[in-house]
């Protein structure tokens, strides 16, 4: 792993990316975007007929046998694209990675701004799941929140987990390990 | 100044003159170099940050075909 270095002992659990369903639901506007442009021309064309007749024929210029038109939509489904893309480079890197010994959470906002933290298990005082809606029900997705101990210590979360009484369950046991065995907690 | 010499002027003298092509050459080329230069550090941050997934290099090559594929169909209409 190029974020971080394991420690001896320390294995690699489990790793989390959100669920599929929450990359999807980013990618619909995207398909929005490039489907409306096909579409609208022919209702505008279709409304305005009506009070005026030339719209019919000024429309049909809109069509790919214009160059001009194909130019518009090859720039503009290539924009899409690359917006796309981007969001499922973000999808893919951003994840959570539960080891023996501690939780890390990569988070990718952008392509220059990056957040690689670790938390320790033995710290964790409390993990939280939350399912919230009829899909995130449905497909059983959540968020987990793990909460540790002092006063200045963050609340790390990761919302559209797949499977989150799962994770949780699955930190609470490494946890309960940790404490059974007496293993000392890896240097972050 | 008469009543039609207005547009022109607002366009500068030179505007009839333009060549849609070159314009279009231009803002070609000027697309190519943003796309060039975001798909070098989208690979990067993919081969560097991928967690040496199998994904990285399908992922990448699968944006530049289609990446390929949209620009060639936008300048398809000028082909002939």
């Amino acid at each position: 792993m190029e974020e971080f270095e394991l420690e001896a002992g320390e294995k690699i659990i489990r790793s989390v990316r959100k669920h599929w369903l929450v990359f999807v639901g980013q990618l619909l506007p995207f398909a929005l975007a490039a489907w409306l442009p096909i579409y609208l021309p022919g209702l505008l064309a279709s409304l305005m007929s009506a009070t005026n007749p030339n719209a019919t024929a000024l429309f049909a210029l809109l069509s790919f046998a214009n160059p001009w038109v194909r130019v518009f939509f090859g720039l503009w489904w290539l924009s899409l694209w690359i917006l796309a893309f981007n969001t499922f480079t973000q999808y893919f890197l951003n994840m959570w990675i539960i080891t023996n010994r501690r939780i890390v959470s990569i988070n990718q906002w952008g392509f220059f701004d990056r957040q690689v933290s670790s938390f320790l298990l033995v710290k964790v005082q409390d993990v939280t799941t939350t399912v919230d809606g009829f899909f995130a029900t449905l497909f059983h997705y959540g968020t987990v929140r793990a909460e540790t101990a002092g006063e200045a210590a963050p609340t790390f979360f990761m919302s559209g987990i797949p499977d989150p009484t799962g994770i949780r369950d699955l930190i609470m046991k490494e946890i309960a390990e940790l404490h059974a065995d007496g293993t000392p907690a890896a240097s972050v | 100044m008469n009543a039609t010499s207005g547009p022109t002027l607002i366009l500068g003298p030179n505007f009839g003159t333009l060549d849609a092509m070159k314009i279009l050459s231009v803002v070609v080329w000027l697309l190519f170099v943003l796309w060039g230069v975001y798909t070098i550090i989208a690979a990067y941050h993919w081969l560097r940050y991928g967690h040496q997934s199998s994904v990285a290099i399908p992922a990448l090559v699968v944006h530049v075909v289609v990446s390929l594929a949209l620009a060639l169909f936008a300048l398809s209409g000028f082909s002939s």
